[in-house]
């Protein structure tokens, strides 16, 4: 097999094992400095092959075989849209042709076979599947997530695990540590028999319990989440809009439980706005109407003034 | 509009004899929780009665006067006036002894605040208190939430300061009284003092106006009383008018019998108080740290 080539300046990773090749959706190799200079506007033809490519479209070439990797990243993209699952269909007959027709689209738009035709397939499909594409995707989005909170809290529990483990050992050492102490004072102060002493001591050593593995303790809970399930930090999920009947307007009755007062129409014929200041430009700019302060206070005096509380609770 | 509010359902209460029968309640809830290791004559001697714990919050009351009166920036009357109701509505149901009122005064203003648009921090909040900042913090970001739910959630607060506004309109516009701003004085010291009294949960604010308002003509020697039934109440509203004569006398009778001074029994009550208190609500004692201990591990 020939060895793997930029295109463009033909250097290989025999004559210089430190160039970075990438490739394009036309499968040539490229390495890092050619992009560079060919691609510096951006977009621009492949130096072999003059299909016009991006720049943002290279990709890290992991395989020796660049088509390899050409194949790869089609089958990626076909999968985001043909996205069914055996449970989306009635047999396994139709199951193994829609994954036969899936092979199909990708081999030939890897092998560059009737691609029109077979772009037009993928449109076709797209438009007729969209709602179940859409919902494969959540659902996986959905697994993918579980999945991580998963991994998340195992990786919590590890950690505390071992924090525990080494906690343990720490007060181990320091009990034999302050025995040997206690030891050493009393074999200096006190007056009994030294043996007796050493004798007592070593029993006291042997007495510290083996660190057991204990029942672990539940580990403390991080909270990451509100009490409705919402992780912190997160966008909130999209919320599903009930239909119901629409919203109709009914203007507000006040139930003054007082005297009658004014309407809003009425304050300036009754003189009620003589007593009271304007608005100022800022306010009137604003929206404020001080007519409807005036309003307010009105209705406020008269408000509840028959109220009578006949005993409560 | 207060007609349709929380305040009137939950917070108006008939008369007197209901709220002492509420505070006697919350006493004696508390006495049979903590004393019923003790016999009926140690009780007494040892925990406040519904009266002496009426006293200290009445003297919380003043002291939250003073505060407010302090507090950088200016406040406004009615965010006190709202803290004082949060400060009444919250005693009706709970015991002095059970949550120390200087707490609870502070996180009554610190919400009322917020609920009347006055806005300070809590940074801002705490350099107007003397003592220990960082624990006042801790202690009202605590009770703040308790208290909300200890006022049903209930946190708009009417009062009778826009009434008497509109009062003294419809009085320039309806009647010939000759300068009727010179109530002002009267009105404000009326209501004032009416602030200390139960009257915000006995009467509706309008009618707590209409007694300043009133109270105070008489002070510079004018008659409303035809304004009153003729502009006011007018034709339809004559039926009433006996029922609201009644209701701005016991509202006058409440503003005449606040003269009582309590600030010499005030040491022994809170002496005693310190004693009888419920430790587990005082963050300075061990009981207290058990308690939030044992509540982290549980929920765990």
């Amino acid at each position: 097999m020939e060895e793997l080539a930029c295109v463009r300046c033909m250097s290989s990773k025999f004559r210089n094992p430190n160039l970075v090749f990438s490739f394009n959706v036309c499968g040539h190799t490229m390495c890092a400095n050619c992009i560079e200079v060919a691609f510096m506007k951006g977009s621009g033809p492949c130096p072999k092959c003059l299909i016009p490519l991006r720049r943002n479209g290279f990709k890290l070439q992991q395989f020796e075989d660049a088509s390899v990797d050409v194949e790869v990243e089609t089958r990626k993209r076909i999968l985001q849209d043909y996205n069914k699952t055996e449970d989306d269909f009635e047999s396994l007959d139709e199951y193994n042709e829609y994954l036969v027709e899936i092979e199909d689209i990708i081999y030939n738009l890897v092998r560059n076979i009737n691609v029109t035709e077979t772009r037009e397939r993928i449109d076709q499909y797209k438009r007729e599947n969209k709602e179940i594409i859409m919902r494969n995707r959540m659902k996986l989005k959905r697994e993918e997530q579980a999945l991580d909170e998963l991994i998340e809290e195992e990786k919590m529990l590890s950690q505390y695990k071992r924090d525990e483990v080494l906690r343990d050992e720490a007060e181990q050492r320091n009990k034999k540590l302050r025995v040997d102490s206690e030891l050493i004072d009393s074999l200096a102060r006190s007056n009994s028999d030294a043996r007796d002493i050493v004798n007592t001591y070593t029993h006291k050593k042997e007495e510290i319990p083996v660190s057991k593995p204990k029942a672990l303790s539940k580990p403390p809970i991080n909270f990451t989440k509100f009490s409705t399930g919402v992780k912190f930090n997160q966008s909130s999920m999209p919320i599903s809009i009930k239909e119901g009947p629409l919203f109709k307007y009914e203007p507000i009755s006040h139930q003054l439980n007082g005297p009658a007062c004014p309407e809003m129409t009425q304050l300036e014929s009754l003189g009620y706005m003589k007593y009271i200041r304007r608005e100022s430009s800022q306010e009137l700019a604003g929206g404020f109407l001080i007519k409807t302060s005036c309003l307010h206070y009105v209705q406020e005096c008269v408000s509840a003034l028959y109220e009578r509380k006949t005993g409560k609770v | 509009m207060f007609p349709t509010s929380t305040q009137k359902t939950n917070w108006i209460f008939k008369d007197e004899l209901d709220l002492n029968a509420l505070r006697e309640d919350a006493n004696k809830k508390f006495v049979n929780r903590f004393g019923s290791h003790m016999s009926p004559d140690e009780r007494n001697t040892f925990f406040l009665d519904a009266n002496e714990e009426h006293i200290i919050q009445k003297c919380h009351e003043y002291m939250l006067r003073d505060f407010c009166h302090k507090f950088q920036p200016t406040m406004p009357k009615y965010v006190f006036a709202t803290a004082l109701n949060y400060l009444k509505r919250f005693y009706l149901y709970n015991s002095v002894m059970d949550y120390h009122p200087k707490e609870i005064m502070v996180t009554c203003l610190f919400l009322a605040c917020k609920v009347d648009e006055f806005n300070v921090s809590l940074a801002q909040f705490v350099a107007n208190i003397k003592g220990n900042q960082s624990r006042a913090t801790t202690v009202i970001l605590n009770n703040e939430l308790f208290l909300m739910e200890q006022i049903k959630y209930n946190l708009k607060v009417h009062h009778p300061f826009k009434a008497i506004e509109g009062f003294l309109l419809d009085i320039k516009t309806r009647t010939r009284m000759s300068d009727p701003d010179r109530m002002r004085p009267h009105i404000d010291s009326f209501i004032d003092k009416l602030l200390f009294t139960d009257a915000c949960l006995l009467f509706a604010p309008s009618q707590l106006a209409l007694a300043a308002v009133l109270h105070s003509a008489s002070q510079i020697k004018e008659n409303l009383d035809s304004y009153v039934t003729d502009l006011l109440l007018g034709e339809t509203g004559s039926e009433h008018l006996k029922d609201l004569i009644e209701v701005v006398r016991r509202i006058r009778i409440l503003h005449v019998r606040i003269a009582d001074d309590h600030t010499k029994e005030l040491s022994r009550i809170s002496k005693k108080l310190d004693k009888c208190r419920n430790q587990e609500n005082n963050p300075f004692s061990e009981k207290y740290k058990d308690r939030i201990q044992e509540a982290l591990n549980n929920s765990l």
